[in-house]
């Protein structure tokens, strides 16, 4: 009923309620400003956002994407306001997960479904009470019942939208502000806001306004009352003394405009496909042009997530998102480190596509890999012990990421070019440096966390999980390199191990978090992505026993000796 | 004979100190600790430390690590410059080592649950105990109780000897039992029972109240909080409602006076039966060999002593609330006077709905409701009749008086879902003393009294506690939440630290990152539980670790060691680098710094 508020209030302005029954989905209207109201603050989440992060965020959440049906998320947030009941019929709301449409019977259009239809269908709402109630126990849910549980989400935030409840705009003293169906209820008319001309009451004429401008699509009214709603909010800001200043909200829409980790892989790709092609042409005109590239995209890279460091406040390493993009920092650094001291080209190569992976992955899957900028939970409120701890052992993820993709090009060189003798050595010699930087630095962020975790939690270790699983990883590649002293594993081994132990570098990393599932570690905790994990485990299985079965082909047990490094 | 010995020697510390050990070592760990991890999520925390982080072979193959890595060092003797790095990364790892097995030998940690207001002397370990305790002799015996793993079974009891004689056996044990109580009469109590019923359209709600079992004597059930109490007369009854701020807490009553023990402790008292001197109160009373004395601070056991000096002369008395109708007077001589204790609960009027049932010292019982703020008039209780309340639509009756009521605890097992705490164990305790025998059932922090064989026991089970030798006393918990948003963004305990040795007394904040050291304890803010309408609870994690110093020292000589021996090894080895410069990077085309790490 509520959400008929705004509704209500449009009726001072005269506007009749279009009773548009037919299924005709509203489109964007050209000429709309929204700039202005991207600049809005918006308290939500925990924190105080622009408005066009607000947007991004929810447009995506409910719909599966960014830009839906060619709508600015700003406008799309307006469109949902004051024409709700078009489009609840409409086919938007995510989802996609076949199993789960044939549980309830939903009435799914392309992977999408209509919000009065999800609303009025009895069966999801029964199968809502059950998982529900398995979440109140703290149970944990099948992957129907998560996907039904992430619909439901999608169907309140519409709607919590359209009635103006989630949209807290409104500044208040206090620290919780109001939200736009709140203010509709205080000033339900006209002369509600004429007796008492308060900032607030000016608010709420200037949204109605807005609103009613939007509406009647009539784009300079928009353009005033939007501009006038964004210095009353600003002024309601100062007067509770609570409100960012434009700077703040400014970067973090550039931020979002400017999407840098996306620019960062597309260089990257470009990169590797440069230094790639040095390899076989002579003459270093294309190895410098990659290596350019591949600095710029760096430096776009970190002015991304200085950015966002500088939004957030902390270091960003918090998430798995933010995880996965720092490492993808860390190779690339550690590969133009070892660049610089060897120019191996090879270093450039791996780096570049690692990089250019790991980002795409981070860019690509928003519902695993939330980009969202989320508060914390209290015991990781410490810059100090994110810095030190969190930032050392996802470095040594970089590094041994790194090994890993030296590793591969040795294996290929294994399998395609196994008389290319030199070669080999030179690529395992790099890649077994690569393991040493990551095992000091394994060690140390692994006996940092304890350290932290003899400040937050009183014991220095305790065989969490997490802890567990970086001690493992750092076992394994111990046995590697005790391996290669003993002499035991020469060149083809060490390339095999450096490959076979990024498995428990990825367990500690992803697998803790998302397979298992326990213990102390749970802010990181989520789940997805088991199948894009498993298929690049798969691959890589396969690839290297191809090459194990080529190498014993190749090189018969006299002839071993030939290709490992004598030392 | 001796070189026969020399040579096992020899291959033992060959074995002990090769590669191939170290490798092997290594490697099962991993697989050890993979396992264990597999474990903990599959199963639980403690499942995993049970079956593989506290057993005795996991304690072995750390041993047999260190044994490796000792042995591996030595075995380089003589040793040259360049084994520094080497030498270094080892050593650091036997002091780690060598730190955790202090940790294991000597720290623990455990808890310390603070309400708002609250003074805690102790911390609780988690491992279950059972006390017996003689009531006579005054001598308490511990016995280790913890049976999630080795559940006593009746083909596999648990037995103990303790308090010299006295023999113990359980038979039967639930891991997570709800605890219910059944009453049942009993003549040898003195304990008054009635169960009361509210219904109403939305709820209907029973309760057992009792008069003398002070932490079930008042219940707060959804509209109001009932509560159920001794009093002498109607006419106190009255007075108590007109003045609810003067009825609460301790009260003696003498010769038809109302006097307030807490606040007339220790002062003469001028009263018609002469002149009053109260000495002592204790919460929870007990006699044991040096007379008198107060277990805890719990309110179980209320007992005052004072001394009264009338014209006939002066008299010592000693009241327990709990039995009004015990001698009160010392000796065989018989007193004039007629005191009784009342402990009343501090909250009785504190919400704006309320009820009192009120059992006077003929048995006659009455009521009274509070609705909105305002007592009633008194009325007699009337058995199964159901009388409205003013609170809502809301109906009281008795159900059922049982003047003398003994309280039995019945179990049961509830199911718990991973990764929730459940309700604590309960086991099947069998006594038996000569040919004299009692069983019972007693769950984790319940105690019990029993008779046997002309002996007095207490047995409780419980959790072992600790005294850290300072107190703490939680002045305010603070929950701080992210803006607009009930998610939590820190947590933190204003504590005030009173140590009464070294006259320390200051005011302290505990909070996440932010542990206060004291002594030899570290304290933790851990968790918290929010009690709207009441005090807070905070929950501090108590440590103790003398192994910390090694292992932070030992952490930091090992990852010195890794960065000399990875990276500085070229200024170790130059000679060796320089001679084999020649042959080797013309060959293989690597950079002449590389380091050579193996002689063929």
């Amino acid at each position: 009923m509520k959400r008929l508020a705004i509704f209500l209030l449009l009726g001072i302005f005269s506007i009749g309620i279009s009773a548009n029954l037919k299924a005709a989905m509203p489109a964007p209207k050209p000429g709309m400003e929204v700039e202005v109201l991207r600049e809005v603050a918006i308290q939500e989440g925990g924190r105080k956002k622009p408005f066009d992060t607000f947007a991004r965020e929810t447009v995506r959440s409910v719909t599966g994407r960014e830009k839906f049906n060619g709508f600015d998320p700003v406008e799309l947030i307006l469109s949902w306001l004051t024409q709700t009941q078009d489009w609840e019929k409409q086919p938007i709301l995510d989802a996609g997960f076949k199993p789960l449409q044939a549980q309830v019977g939903l009435k799914v259009v392309d992977g999408r479904i209509a919000p009065a239809d999800l609303a009025a269908n009895q069966e999801f709402q029964l199968f809502m009470q059950t998982v529900s109630s398995k979440q109140q126990d703290g149970r944990s849910l099948s992957e129907i019942e998560r996907h039904a549980a992430s619909l439901m989400k999608q169907l309140n935030l519409f709607y919590t939208i359209a009635s103006g409840a989630s949209l807290t705009l409104i500044p208040q003293s206090g620290g919780h502000w109001e939200s736009l169906e709140k203010l509709a209820e205080r000033y339900p008319n006209l002369s509600a806001m004429q007796a008492a001309p308060t900032t607030e009451a000016k608010i709420a004429a200037a949204l109605q306004g807005s609103l009613a401008a939007y509406f009647q699509n009539d784009t300079a009214l928009f353009g005033q009352m939007s501009l006038m709603l964004r210095d009353l909010l600003l002024e309601q800001g100062t007067i509770v003394k609570d409100y960012p200043s434009a700077k703040d909200l400014q970067r973090e829409i550039r931020l979002n405009r400017l999407k840098p980790f996306r620019i960062a892989w597309l260089a990257y790709a470009l990169a590797f496909f440069l230094v790639l092609c040095s390899l076989w042409v002579r003459g270093k005109a294309l190895y410098l042009a990659g290596m350019a590239v591949l600095l710029a995209a760096f430096g776009v890279h970190i002015y991304g997530f200085v950015l966002r460091s500088m939004i957030s406040g902390r270091p960003p390493v918090t998430n798995m998102y933010e995880s996965v993009i720092w490492v993808a920092f860390g190779i690339v650094l550690f590969a133009l480190i070892f660049e610089a001291v060897y120019r191996a080209k090879i270093y450039a190569v791996a780096g570049a596509a690692l990089a250019t992976l790991l980002l795409v992955v981070a860019d690509s899957v928003p519902s695993i890999l939330d980009p969202a900028i989320d508060p914390l939970v209290p015991v990781l409120r410490s810059n100090y012990w994110l810095t030190i701890h969190v930032l050392t052992i996802t470095l040594s993820y970089a590094a041994f990421a790194l090994a890993l993709g030296v590793g591969n090009v040795s294996l290929g060189y294994y399998i395609f070019k196994p008389q290319a003798k030199d070669r080999i050595d030179r690529l395992n010699y790099f890649l077994y440096r690569s393991m040493q930087v990551g095992v000091v630095l394994l060690a140390a962020g692994t006996i940092l966390g304890g350290v932290w975790a003899n400040a937050s939690w009183g014991r220095f270790w305790g065989w969490d999980p997490k802890e567990v699983w970086a001690l493992i990883a750092l076992l394994g590649y111990l046995a590697i390199l005790h391996g290669r002293y003993a002499g035991w594993l020469r060149g083809f081994g060490l390339a095999l191990g450096s490959v076979v132990s990024f498995l428990l570098v990825l367990m500690a990393w992803y697998g803790v978090n998302f397979i298992l599932g326990v213990g102390l570690h749970s802010y990181g905790f989520s789940s997805g992505g088991a199948r894009g994990m498993a298929f690049f485990v798969g691959i890589e299985m396969l690839w290297v026993a191809f090459a194990a079965l080529r190498y014993k082909m190749l090189f018969k047990p006299a002839a071993q000796p030939a290709v490992g490094r004598a030392g | 004979m001796k070189s026969q010995l020399y040579k096992i020697g020899r291959k033992i510390f060959g074995f002990l100190s090769s590669l191939k050990l170290a490798v092997i070592v290594i490697l099962s760990l991993a697989a050890v600790l993979a396992a264990g991890t597999v474990s903990e999520s599959i199963y639980d925390t403690e499942t995993a430390k049970h079956y593989v982080y506290d057993t005795w072979w996991f304690a072995a193959l750390l041993g047999l690590l260190a044994a490796n890595v000792l042995c591996s060092a030595l075995s380089r003797w003589p040793w040259k410059r360049h084994h520094i790095g080497f030498l270094v990364t080892h050593l650091g790892i036997l002091v780690l080592l060598a730190g955790s097995f202090v940790t294991l030998l000597e720290g623990y940690e455990g808890q310390m649950i603070l309400a708002e207001g609250e003074t805690g002397k102790k911390m609780t370990i988690k491992e279950a105990q059972l006390f017996f305790y003689d009531a006579d002799l005054g001598k308490l015996e511990q016995k280790p109780a913890e049976f999630r793993f080795n559940p006593p079974s009746a083909s596999r009891p648990w037995t103990a000897e303790v308090l010299s004689g006295l023999q113990a056996k359980i038979d039967d044990y639930i891991p997570n039992a709800s605890e219910e109580i059944r009453v049942e009469p009993d003549n040898a109590m003195d304990n008054p029972a009635l169960k009361v019923k509210i219904s109403g359209s939305r709820a209907a709600m029973e309760e057992w109240l009792f008069a003398r079992e002070y932490d079930r004597q008042s219940v707060n059930l959804g509209p109001a909080t009932l509560t159920y109490l001794d009093l002498p007369d109607l006419a106190s009854f009255r007075r108590m409602l007109q003045k609810p701020a003067e009825f609460s807490g301790p009260i003696l009553r003498l010769d038809g006076q109302w006097i307030p023990v807490q606040a007339n402790l220790q002062k003469p008292v001028a009263t018609r039966a002469g002149e009053l001197l109260l000495q002592n109160y204790f919460s929870n009373a007990m006699v044991d060999q040096n007379g008198l004395r107060s277990i805890d601070s719990e309110r179980v056991n209320p007992a005052v002593t004072f001394t009264i000096k009338g014209p006939d002369g002066g008299e010592r008395h000693t009241v327990f609330a709990k039995f009004p109708t015990m001698p009160t007077v010392h000796g065989e001589y018989q007193s004039k006077i007629r005191p009784r204790l009342f402990d009343i609960p501090q909250d009785w009027d504190a919400s704006r709905n309320a009820l009192v049932i009120a059992r006077l010292e003929n048995g006659q019982q009455f009521y009274a409701i509070k609705s909105g703020d305002a007592w009633g008039e008194v009325f007699p209780i009337v058995s199964e009749k159901s009388v409205p309340t003013g609170w809502m639509d809301f109906q009281f009756s008795v159900e059922q008086v049982v003047p003398q009521a003994r309280i039995e605890k019945v179990y049961r097992k509830v199911p718990v879902p991973k990764g929730k705490e459940g309700p604590p164990s309960a086991v099947r305790l069998t006594l038996s003393l000569g040919s004299e025998k009692k069983e019972f059932w007693i769950g984790r922090g319940n105690s019990r009294d029993v008779d046997l064989g002309g002996r007095r026991f207490k047995i409780a089970y419980g959790l072992k506690s600790k005294p850290i030798g300072f107190e703490l006393r939680l002045d305010d918990f603070r929950l701080g939440t992210y803006e607009g948003t009930q998610n939590p963004s820190s947590y933190e305990s204003q504590v005030t630290l009173i140590d009464r040795v070294d006259q320390v007394q200051n005011s302290q904040l505990i909070a996440m990152n932010r542990p206060l050291e004291y002594g030899k304890y570290k304290i933790f803010q851990a968790s918290y539980q929010l009690n709207p309408g009441g005090p807070d609870y905070s929950v501090l994690a108590v440590a103790y670790d003398p192994g910390i110093f090694l292992k932070y020292l030992g952490s930091l000589v090992m990852c010195s060691g890794i960065v000399l021996m990875f990276f500085f090894k070229p200024l170790f080895v130059q000679k060796r680098i320089a001679a084999r410069k020649a042959q080797a990077s013309s060959a293989t085309g690597l950079p002449p710094e590389i380091p050579m790490e193996k002689t063929p």
